[in-house]
Formats: structure tokens, sequence, C-alpha cells
């Protein structure tokens, strides 16, 4: 299995970075297809030359050819050059390597919340699968995949933060202790401020992974070998676990692949609630500002952390079901 | 079959509500009554879910908003089904390098998270216009619906009613019209139902950054960012636009999840 697992991840890191390529390809595009250039709202600015604008077009290759832009373009990234930040003044790729720990943090907070909690909501429908219990189950979790992660986000901080006084208002630590505090202390102080942006990304992510696993649960609940398994007389739990939820798991773990995506669309509105300093929130401050160098960055950061998270979740699956193994 | 029921129901009042606003709507959405005396009021028989922090009727904007948010996600999706099904046929039916190139592109715009996507498109857009919003979360939503429209066209090209047309010379446009898509149209639908509660939810998301349909235009998006401020003092103000969100979305949800049991014979 060695080398064949060596062989499958280095296909799939190949893969993964013409994946980047085409994120990369389409976010220049989309850049391009839009009226004008960055600099088109200067044109107008009675205190800028025209041929000043000219010469700033030049600096920045704004005034060659499309083709020629993209090369450049390319190989810059490549190189891990992202250029400038129009807002702050800083290389983009310093702005968002400071942020980026603070927003995988986050997002593995919401998907073991997500998994967890969503396969065992699942498991316990699919048990009940008809029953009162899965119908409220059902209710709840079909309203909390109908709610926006924003109004969850909104709502937790309402309650447990301002009127409750339980969790933090926003950040990632207590600006003025933190510092001060030991090792278990930091470690309490950034699980304390973690805990309502988690809940708001994960609890509706939650919702969603239980539907999914419902389903898979009862499909699975009528197969032969359930039938088989409990004519050996093998108790519930083992029929359950053991044979229905393993099977069942399958369809779940490749989900984990479209649930990152999801999750991170999540985290810039989560972020912006919560204040929390993520790619997301400085993605969002960003687009008010019109800083397209930060905003396409990360864009194409998010679709790294995808395609990483991709390959994690197929790695999942091959070691939760063995008959994937041979596969390429 | 009571999803089916409940969600029909409820986006066939939503519709009716938001076609109503005018007639219902107490006042202008945008007309700021009393900036003195009258920012954040509490929920009053002249205002019936109190008003905003700019002396705004509350109800009369998440009626408004409804129209904003239903029209957006109703024509967005429209394009949505159009673009995605376009390029799924395309893909589906012609095979070879055109399949490769086109799922291949789906791959890598699948890749970045659609909220990413759309904020890269509205980096460089100066004012954002219904209509441009539409083409933006409609030219972003299609990715999903062409892989499955390109799975459901390739089962359905292997049939043996698409090889009896074709046989009796029935030109490959007016097989894919006439005999392939009446036969896939149930997934679609229930994709494009599903798709307008998530273009709700995204429309009211880049509202709420303050990237959406711009002010004073009302949506429920923004009338959330207006209200997080006076979160403890006004809550009427974020719970009344969450709510409207809420339902509308629950609405195509279950919707969707009932049309699915109908239309989708694979469907558990």
């Amino acid at each position: 299995m060695g080398t064949d697992l060596i062989r499958f991840v280095v296909g799939r890191l190949l893969q993964g970075v013409l994946v980047v390529l085409g994120v990369a390809t389409i976010v220049f595009l989309l850049l391009h297809a839009a009226p004008g250039d960055p600099l088109t709202v200067l044109n107008d600015a009675p205190q800028i030359a025209p041929e000043a604008l000219a010469r700033v077009r030049q600096t920045y290759g704004l005034d060659r050819p499309l083709p020629e832009q993209y090369v450049r373009y390319v190989g810059q990234l490549a190189r891990g050059n992202l250029g400038i930040s129009l807002t702050q003044h800083r290389p983009v790729a310093d702005a968002l390597a400071a942020a980026i720990p603070n927003t995988v943090l986050l997002a593995l907070a919401a998907l073991l919340l997500d998994f967890g909690l969503g396969i065992a909501i699942g498991v316990v429908q699919g048990r009940h699968g008809g029953t009162r219990r899965d119908h409220v189950l059902s209710l709840v979790t079909v309203t909390l995949y109908s709610t926006p992660v924003f109004v969850l986000g909104l709502l937790l901080l309402g309650v447990f933060g301002e009127a409750l006084h339980w969790f933090p208002l926003g950040g990632a630590i207590d600006p003025i202790r933190h510092a001060g505090l030991g090792l278990a202390g930091r470690v309490a102080d950034r699980a304390r401020h973690l805990v309502l942006p988690a809940l708001s990304l994960g609890l509706v992510a939650a919702a969603y992974t239980a539907r999914h696993q419902r389903s898979a649960m009862l499909e699975v609940l009528q197969q032969d070998f359930i039938r088989a398994a409990r004519a050996r007389g093998l108790g519930e739990r083992v029929v359950l676990l053991r044979h229905a939820l393993r099977n069942a798991l399958t369809p779940t773990l490749t989900l984990a692949g479209l649930a990152l995506p999801v999750l991170l669309s999540g985290s810039v509105l989560v972020e912006t609630v919560f204040g929390w300093p993520g790619m997301g929130r400085l993605a969002a401050e960003a687009i008010g500002r019109r800083d397209y160098p930060m905003v396409t960055a990360a864009a194409i950061l998010a679709a790294v952390l995808v395609v990483l998270g991709n390959l994690l979740a197929d790695l999942a699956t091959r070691i939760a079901d063995p008959r994937l193994r041979s596969i390429r | 079959m009571t999803s089916l029921r409940v969600g029909a129901v409820l986006v066939l009042a939503l519709v009716v509500l938001a076609l109503l606003a005018p007639v219902l709507a107490p006042y202008p959405p945008h007309l700021q009554i009393d900036l003195t005396n009258l920012r954040s009021a509490p929920p009053s028989f002249a205002h019936p879910l109190g008003t905003d922090p700019y002396s705004r009727d509350l109800l009369s904007r998440i009626l408004y908003g409804a129209r904003v948010s239903l029209a957006i996600a109703g024509l967005a999706i429209v394009l949505a089904v159009i673009l995605g099904g376009t390029v799924g046929i395309l893909a589906g039916w012609m095979g070879g390098v055109t399949d490769v190139v086109l799922m291949r592109t789906v791959d890598a715009a699948l890749a970045i998270p659609r909220l990413f996507v759309v904020l890269v498109v509205l980096a460089l857009w100066e004012r954002v216009t219904v209509p441009a919003m539409v083409v933006i979360l409609g030219g972003t939503g299609w990715f999903g619906i062409s892989r499955l429209v390109r799975a459901e066209v390739q089962s359905a090209r292997e049939r043996g009613w698409v090889a009896a047309a074709r046989a009796a010379g029935v030109p490959a446009p007016r097989i894919v019209l006439r005999h392939v898509l009446p036969n896939i149209a149930g997934p679609i639908i229930v994709a494009a139902t599903m798709g307008l509660g998530q273009v709700v939810l995204l429309e009211a998301g880049l509202s709420y950054l303050g990237v959406g349909v711009p002010q004073p235009t009302p949506s429920w998006g923004s009338i959330i960012a207006d209200g997080q401020f006076v979160l403890r003092t006004a809550p009427w103000v974020v719970a009344s636009a969450s709510l409207a969100l809420v339902t509308t979305v629950l609405a195509f949800t279950l919707l969707g999840d009932g049309l699915r049991a109908r239309l989708d014979p694979r469907a558990p």
C-alpha cells in the first residue's frame, strides 16, 4: 500500500496544481472582464495628469496586450508574489500569512463540529427513521440549514455574548490580557474566543451533513447485509455502528470536499460578525476599499485550501473504505 | 409530501407579499420619518415592526426587501439553469475534448469558494445594480447544475429511445430539446429550487457585507447590517429581517425536498 499511496498523493497534488492554475486563470479573466482597469476611477480626477496615469499603467504593464499580462501574472504567482495591498501598503502575502492560521483554526473547529454533530444526528435519525424523534430532528436540521451563518452568528452573539456575557464579543484573543497569560491561559483564552464563531459556522454545516447522513443511513439499513447481521444475532449497537455507519460514511466523507468551500465562504461572513482576524475578514474589508490584489489573492488561496482539503478528504475516504484503495 | 405542501404555500405567500408590497407597506421604504425622535423605535401600531436606526419603517423595508431578494434570486437561477444546461448538454452530448475542457474548467471554478468568486467579480465594479447582481449571481451559480445536466445527458444518450430517434434521422439539437431535456427536467427543477434558497442566502450575505445592491434599496442583508449595532437596544431590527430571510430560504428548501421526493426517482 505504501508506494501506491505515495503515487496517489503525488498524482493528486499535480492535479491540484493544475486546478489552482485554472483558478488563477479564471480570476485573471474575471478581473479583466470588468469594465476598465484599477486606474479607471482616476480618469476624471482633475489633479492627476493623463500622462501620469499613462506612466503608472506602463509601470504596472497595464498597457500591454492581455496574453502578455497573463504570462507575467502567472509567473509572479508561481514565485509567490501576490502583489502589494492597495490599502495596507504591504505585500499581500504578508497580510494573508498572518490571517490564514486564524481562518484554518476556525474552519477546522467548524469542520469538527460539522462532521461530529452532523454524523451523530444523521445516525440517530437513521436508526429511528419515520418516528417522532426523526421528524423533530429533521425540522431542526432543515431550519438550521436555511439559516444564514451571519444571522446565527448575530443571534449567538446577542444571547451568549451581549446578554449573558458567557463569551467575548469578538476577536481571536483578549487584546489586553493575552500576552500576560501562561500557556494554559492562552489556550483557554483562544478557545473562549473560538466558541461562538465556530458554532455559527459549524452548526449550519452540521445540519447539511446530518441531512445527508440520515438518507445514507436509511438507504444502507435496508440492505441485505444488515438483515444478515441482525439474523446472526448481532446486537443493535454493533449492527448500527460497525455495519451500517461504516458503509454510510463514504458518501458523507466525500462531502467533506464540498464542505470546505462552503465553510470558507461562510468564514467571510462569520469573521466579519465576530471581528475574527482571518483571511475572510481581510477579503471582506478589502472589497469595501476596492483593494483588488488582496481580494484576488484571498480567492486563489481559498482555492488552494480547498484543493488540499479535498486531498485529505480523499485520503480519509480511502482509509475508511478499503474498496477504494485500488482506485487512483 | 408535507414539505412539498408547506414549501409551496410559503413560497406562494412570499411571492404574493412581494408583489403587493406597494399596497401593503405603510410607508415608502426609503422614507426617513423622524430622524430626531423615531430612531430604532420598538414595534407599535404605527410601525408594526418598529423602525430602523435611520428612522425608516421596518415593515415597509422588509416587504420591499422581499421584492429585491426574490427578483434577484429568481432571475439569477433562470440564468444559472440556462448557462449550466447549455454547458452540461454540450459536454455530455459531444464528449471528447469539449467535455474534458468544459468539465475541467467547472472543476477549477468549483474549487473557489463561491463567495470569493463573487467578491473577485465585485472588486472592480463601482456600483452594483439589480441587473448586475443577477448576472453576477447567475454567472457564478451554474457550475453544479452543469455537472448534473452532463451526467443526465450522458446516461440519456445511451438509452434506446435516443438511438431510435437518431436512426429515424432526427437532428441532434431536436433530440436534445424534445427527447432528452424533458426526461431530465426533474433533477434540474429540484436543483434549481434548492439553488434559489442558496442565492437568497448569498445575496443577503453580500448586502450584509455592504457590497450587495447599494443603499437605500432595501435588502434583508443590509437591514441586518444596519441593525447589528443596535442589537442590544433594538433587537427587532435584526430579528425581523432575519426571520424573513430564514422563512424564505426554508420555504425553498422544503419545496426542493418535496419536489425531489416527487420528481427524482433515485431519491431515498
